[in-house]
């Protein structure tokens, strides 16, 4: 049973597991190069769309990328959002028109991500000559994009676990009085 | 759960694009030889300046955002100091063959290097 309450405590909880993710993976992969990450910031981002709805998951992805803006700047916030948003469309058609698999909803998710921010790139600094970044970009997706498919995979049922336990603890209390 | 972790078509479909991408970064068009070109520095858009690899210098612009500095040695160019918050570009090191490419997006700016041969490759990529 989902009340609001419920939800915004949800979507406060995935946005911080987002950017804590986000900030971990940076510190411990600080060793590659630009724009190559493992993703596993957008996995929260993927859950809430699952869990509880489309909109959710949109919320927690604006504000994940309003938190990158407002911490690393504003070039880095608009490449953010622009691999990010493009991640989203594909993920939300993917998952709500068709039953492809988790690795294959991640690792598209992972490539429109790279995609994007490739193509934002390109519109940033005015020259074609950006869009040589793309195979890089789109091989560091593809194989990050497998990885946080398992991830998801594995975390979905736990999530799902947590909103239902806590919906019976309440449930109980209330049946006991 | 109705859907699977992963499928054979996923396998299939990843390790194509990954193979297409792959011959995409290993493969250039054709070869060509560093300190031989040009790298022409842009700034949203627009040249600013064209420095040749040919000759060691040094160059500090200071009419961007975040004022940096170029140099280029050997027969490649890099961005040597930066005040952008990023950092970026001087991650990116040296370049030097055709196509390749240091960007500072803070700045908006681009160094892309262009070789003088008329035979060398358009693009290079990876």
């Amino acid at each position: 049973m989902k009340t609001r309450s419920r939800i915004i405590a949800l979507s406060g909880l995935l946005l911080a597991s987002s950017l804590i993710l986000s900030a971990l993976e940076s510190a411990v992969f600080s060793f590659l190069p630009a724009g190559i990450r493992i993703g596993l910031a957008n996995v929260p981002v993927m859950l809430a769309v699952m869990v509880v709805n489309t909109p959710c998951g949109l919320a927690v992805m604006m504000l994940k990328c309003f938190f990158v803006m407002l911490t690393r700047g504003f070039t880095a916030g608009v490449m953010s959002f622009s691999g990010s948003i493009c991640a989203f469309a594909v993920y939300v058609l993917l998952i709500r028109r068709t039953k492809v698999s988790y690795v294959m909803l991640s690792t598209a998710s992972a490539v429109m991500h790279g995609a994007g921010q490739v193509c934002m790139l390109a519109v940033m600094t005015g020259r074609a000559s950006a869009f040589g970044y793309m195979p890089v970009m789109v091989i560091s997706s593809l194989i990050s994009g497998v990885f946080t498919g398992i991830v998801l995979r594995y975390t979905l049922p736990l999530t799902e676990k947590a909103v239902a336990s806590a919906g019976e603890n309440n449930n109980s209390s209330k049946g006991g009085r | 759960m109705e859907r699977k972790l992963t499928t054979a078509a996923d396998i299939i479909i990843i390790a194509a694009a990954a193979a297409v991408c792959a011959a995409f970064i290993i493969f250039p068009a054709v070869k060509d030889s560093a300190g031989s070109g040009t790298a022409v520095i842009t700034v949203d858009g627009s040249e600013i300046m064209r420095l040749p690899l040919d000759k060691d210098t040094e160059v500090e612009i200071d009419s961007l955002r975040y004022p940096l500095t170029v140099t280029v040695k050997d027969g490649r160019a890099a961005v040597t100091e930066c005040g952008c918050p990023s950092g970026i570009c001087k991650k990116t090191g040296y370049v030097g063959r055709n196509g390749e490419t240091v960007i500072c997006l803070p700045n908006r700016l681009i160094i892309e290097i262009v070789s003088d041969e008329k035979n060398g490759a358009d693009l290079t990529v990876g």
